[in-house]
């Protein structure tokens, strides 16, 4: 099978200053296989080496070890092919010419990647898709963090790469603008136009809401990778079960009080001896589903951030 | 070819957008130019020409001679100064990176981000000479082609030095030495406000090594007196040798940095 990203055991150290020779690892022998049309994301807390192994990716930086291949060709000896097979989109908001105004910065940026004729038509038509169409002739400056996102969404499309990067591309936007993107990443992007997916996030909702394959990413280290039900499978062994019964609360008035508790598998039995015991009675007996955020907590021992 | 032109006229464009989008400040810069000349003039009227020996090989007069200095050094200082400050802007502002993972090669991208600089400094070194005439500099008689090439050669050798100090940005981010010692030196040593003859010989000496010393010598000698290039052959060899030397290990040094950089993670940061 062929893949559009492919790392064999990449490895990035840095160090700690310019004349320093003391290094910390940001990657750590980092092997990934994405398959054409995968929305994949890569989710891990700040300073995983998320942002790293982008930057690896697009050939910002160089790697310490191993390789990396983008659309079938090597970062470091083929940075040029390389750059013409993806589009990055990055965090939008200081990454325009502000005095300029978004047509001027796309139609710019699209000279430099070798526009054909028609970029015209390409930028309006991806400008209607993100709904942006009435904005397109104001300066950047007088954006919103949302459009200036949009318009680095339609910067990293319009030299129809066939491989999208996107570095954390959801941060600092509100949930209309973000619920807007998801739908054209998932919708467009991933489902029309059959292109490619990489992204990165710290947010669980977003990784839920968009992967269809999910890395989880922590100190430099792939530690967990795969569907989202086969990352669930995976903890499963470790679920709990989820419980309901009711509790007599008034011997008097035989008032009864319903509860639900998650216990340890193995302490089902004696519990339910305990509910019985004190006059209470099953009313539900459940597997509970692992969350992301219990995977999450799982392979990278934090908390990631779960806000919407 | 085509290519390349419209990448570099893209980003004329962009800095001609950006630099009107500033009215005041653009208008101020040409207002400037009248304020100095006109400075430069009454300076001069303090200089009596038959006192000075040292003006002799440049008709006498002071205010020709500090007006071509003054006007044609600020090619070494937009030079010196404009590449560094494109790479260190791009990575404050942030679009370097935007920019870095374009299919535009890295010195395209360098030279044409200060080729509105260039053609801005032209402008400005026009209007100098339009007000000196104005105010009585004597070109009737200048070799205007010796001064196209000289124009040419001081371009390329200051864009050298410009791309070196560049380099050292890209790797130390602020405080580049080179860039430091070469203003420091070429302002002291390059004769751009007096005749370099003026200095001790040990200084005349290290003034043979600064381009800016070639470049002007050049410039007066072709526009003031209008000798001809054959006349002027030292200096036109050394700005050659300048040349021929310096852009390419320029280029070579600002490769090494930006690889150094891209090791070190450090290319976007500031």
């Amino acid at each position: 099978m062929n893949y559009v990203i492919q790392t064999i055991n990449l490895t990035k150290k840095f160090s700690r200053s310019v004349f320093s020779r003391r290094k910390f690892t940001a990657l750590d022998r980092v092997n990934l296989l994405i398959p054409p049309g995968d929305l994949f994301v890569l989710l891990g807390p700040n300073g995983a080496g998320k942002t790293t192994l982008v930057k690896i990716l697009t050939t910002l930086i160089l790697p310490c070890d191993g390789t990396a291949y983008v659309g079938g060709y090597n970062v470091v000896q083929n940075s040029k092919k390389v750059r013409q097979k993806f589009g990055l989109v990055a965090d939008g908001e200081r990454s325009f010419y502000w005095r300029l105004t978004g047509r001027q910065n796309l139609m710019f940026f699209a000279t430099l990647n070798n526009p054909d004729a028609r970029i015209e038509q390409k930028i309006t038509r991806l400008a209607e898709l993100l709904d942006i169409t009435a904005d397109l002739d104001r300066m950047v400056k007088d954006y919103s963090a949302g459009m200036r996102q949009k318009l680095s969404f339609i910067r990293g499309l319009l030299h129809d790469p066939q491989i999208i990067i996107m570095d954390e591309p959801f941060k600092n936007l509100d949930p209309i603008t973000k619920e807007h993107l998801v739908r054209f990443i998932k919708e467009d992007l991933v489902g029309k136009l059959k292109k490619t997916v990489f992204l990165t996030t710290h947010n669980l909702y977003e990784a839920q809401d968009l992967g269809t394959t999910i890395a989880i990413m922590h100190h430099g280290k792939i530690t967990k990778i795969g569907s989202l039900d086969e990352l669930k499978a995976v903890t499963r062994s470790v679920n709990t079960i989820q419980i309901t019964y009711t509790k007599q609360t008034d011997f008097n008035t035989h008032d009864f009080k319903k509860n639900t508790l998650s216990i340890p598998r193995e302490n089902l039995y004696d519990f339910i001896d305990k509910i019985r015991v004190d006059g209470g009675e099953i009313v539900k007996i459940e597997r509970s589903e692992s969350t992301l955020l219990e995977i999450y907590r799982k392979f990278t021992g934090t908390d990631a951030e779960n806000s919407c | 070819m085509l290519r390349t032109l419209a990448k570099i006229w893209a980003f004329i464009k962009k800095d001609f957008i950006t630099q009107i989008s500033y009215k005041v400040s653009f208008f101020l810069q040409i207002v400037g130019i009248f304020f100095s000349t006109v400075t430069f003039f009454f300076l001069a009227r303090l200089l009596d020409p038959s006192a000075s020996k040292y003006l002799a090989d440049y008709g006498g007069d002071y205010f020709s001679f500090v007006l071509i200095g003054f006007a044609f050094s600020s090619y070494l200082q937009v030079s010196l100064q404009g590449f560094s400050k494109i790479v260190r802007e791009s990575q404050m502002i942030g679009v370097l990176e935007s920019l870095l993972v374009t299919q535009t090669e890295l010195p395209l991208l360098i030279i044409s981000s200060a080729m509105y600089n260039f053609i801005f400094t032209s402008l400005r070194v026009f209007v100098y000479l339009l007000i000196g005439i104005v105010f009585g500099i004597g070109m009737s008689g200048a070799n205007y082609f010796g001064a196209l090439v000289f124009l040419l050669l001081t371009i390329i050798s200051f864009s050298s030095l410009g791309i070196f100090s560049a380099g050292f940005i890209v790797i130390f981010k602020k405080g580049d030495p080179f860039g430091w010692a070469l203003t420091s030196l070429s302002w002291l040593l390059g004769g751009v406000y007096y005749p370099v003859k003026i200095l001790p010989p040990v200084l005349q000496k290290i003034a043979n090594f600064l381009p800016i010393t070639h470049a002007l010598e050049g410039m007066r000698m072709t526009l003031l007196q209008g000798k001809p290039l054959t006349q002027i052959f030292t200096s036109l060899s050394w700005l050659v040798l300048f040349t021929v030397i310096m852009f390419p290990a320029s280029l070579i040094f600002f490769n090494f940095s930006v690889k150094k950089a891209k090791r070190d993670g450090s290319l976007v940061q500031y």
